[in-house]
């Protein structure tokens, strides 16, 4: 940034005022109904199911929001593990399902805690929870991976559904999950993670898919209109890489 | 008390990560100065949630072991060398009283013995046990028998004879730097722009308060 004489943080305060009036414009759209079906995604519509299964089988869901934390460079996919892991609570707790949650920082502990309890009390069972679901297991990833992987082994578990910061690790808790048959739906923006999970999972959430969640599960007006900003700003900033490379290519002839 | 319940908590997280955000974009000083110490409240409770962590682990296994669920022999290995790390690091917290110059906390020779012989090689073991899982997770792609399969065997086939080519055949390295440098990299930018989005506004969503996992 310092070749065209902006500092970072310049461009991100730029970007930002570019994106919020785009955002709320798309958001008073998608108010009035103007802004038009969301595309599949296979394995966020596969997540009521997840739990489906397990009622049916009666056994656990485990639920992975993956090694990040609150607080840092992963803050944004743990959050999106966090927000499905809401729309999981109040599906497992409409159908009395237990689920188990595997947490790998300890900041995420008594938020997934609390996000339970409320789910629980929502729907009437407040002595249905247990703080004992929400799991802290370790916080270096390779512990954490082979913790949950013993417990894949050693616990009856339906299916796992793990959303969130994944490395190299991921692939030890995958790999067991898919050599006993649970059903895994994994979604991580590591590019080189996401070459293991799809080798490993049955449903994938590729990169940005992770961020819809929210979107497709609560489908507030400000979620769907934030999904349209980020389809509209992937396009400008496509067609200005396009631009910039016809540009450099003729000013070099 | 919903206000002091939800609406105080919201707006005040909302007020502080707006300022903090501020802080990071505006080069002023004041600001700078006052975001970095919330920062620093932050890292601070965060600390304490380690301490939850542990309340968390000891709860778990003690269930575990109270229940004789069938794995309540691995849990009372794992409480019980908790107890004794944790207890190791209490007495080595502080320097000796005889001896000030011994190193003392994690520096300490009890520590750094627990971290040399039990972490570090369980660590390299775990590290070590991902090639043999890559290859099996490669074997049961390769069974699904669909397009992207077939596509992902050719490029990994394509890539490892150019890896191991032994000057054989000289196309092959220049293959294998082709689909690295242009398509595998195409993607993995296109996969990262995504990323990038999603992620400030995501950011942005939790700065208005819409998206609030934490409460009704």
């Amino acid at each position: 940034m310092d070749e065209i004489g902006l500092s970072a943080g310049t461009v991100a305060l730029m970007l930002l005022l570019l994106i919020l009036p785009v955002l709320f414009f798309l958001t008073s759209r998608a108010r009035a109904g103007k802004s038009g079906a969301l595309r599949q995604i296979p394995g966020l519509e596969d997540l009521p199911n997840s739990v489906g299964r397990s009622a049916e089988t009666s056994q656990p869901l485990h639920v992975s929001v993956g090694v990040g934390g609150v607080g840092g460079l992963s803050t944004a996919e743990t959050w999106t593990g966090l927000t499905l892991l809401t729309q999981l609570a109040d599906e497992a707790a409409s159908c009395d399902t237990r689920l188990i949650v595997t947490v790998a920082d300890p900041t995420v502990l008594p938020i997934a805690q609390d996000i339970l309890r409320r789910a629980s009390i929502r729907h009437g069972n407040s002595d249905g929870y247990d703080p004992t679901q929400v799991r802290f297991i370790a916080p270096i990833p390779m512990a954490y991976a082979a913790g949950v992987s013993g417990m894949l082994e050693r616990e009856p578990l339906t299916g796992s559904v793990m959303v969130g910061s994944f490395g190299d690790e991921y692939l030890l808790m995958g790999q067991t999950g898919a050599r006993l048959g649970v059903h895994q739906v994994v979604g991580t923006a590591d590019p080189g993670t996401l070459a293991q999970v799809y080798a490993s999972a049955d449903d994938t959430l590729i990169g940005e898919d992770i961020f819809a969640a929210g979107a497709y599960s609560r489908k507030l007006p400000i979620q769907i209109g934030s999904l349209m900003t980020e389809d509209w700003a992937r396009w400008v900033v496509a067609a200005a890489v396009v631009l910039l490379a016809i540009w450099k290519i003729l000013t070099r002839a | 008390m919903a206000i002091l319940k939800r609406t105080l908590p919201a707006a005040l997280a909302i007020a502080v990560g707006l300022f903090v955000l501020v802080a990071l974009l505006l080069p002023v000083p004041l600001l700078s100065t006052i975001g970095t110490y919330f920062i620093d409240c932050a890292v601070i409770i965060a600390a304490f949630a380690l301490f939850l962590g542990l309340l968390n682990v000891v709860r778990v296994h003690f269930g575990h072991i109270r229940d004789r669920t069938k794995t309540w022999p691995y849990s009372a290995v794992l409480l019980a060398a908790l107890l004794l790390v944790f207890v190791a690091g209490v007495f080595t917290l502080t320097p000796s009283q005889a001896d000030p110059s011994q190193p003392s906390g994690l520096s300490h020779p009890a520590m750094q013995w627990v971290f040399t012989n039990v972490m570090a090689p369980l660590q390299a073991t775990f590290g070590a046990l991902l090639a043999f899982l890559t290859v099996a997770a490669a074997y049961r792609l390769f069974r699904r028998r669909s397009a992207e399969s077939a596509v992902l065997l050719v490029v990994v086939l394509l890539v490892l004879a150019g890896q191991a080519s032994f000057g054989l055949l000289p196309v092959l390295p220049q293959l294998r730097d082709w689909i690295l440098d242009v398509p595998a990299l195409a993607g993995m930018r296109g996969i990262l722009l995504g990323v990038a989005l999603g992620t400030v506004l995501t950011g942005i969503r939790l700065l208005l308060g819409v998206e609030r996992p934490y409460s009704d």
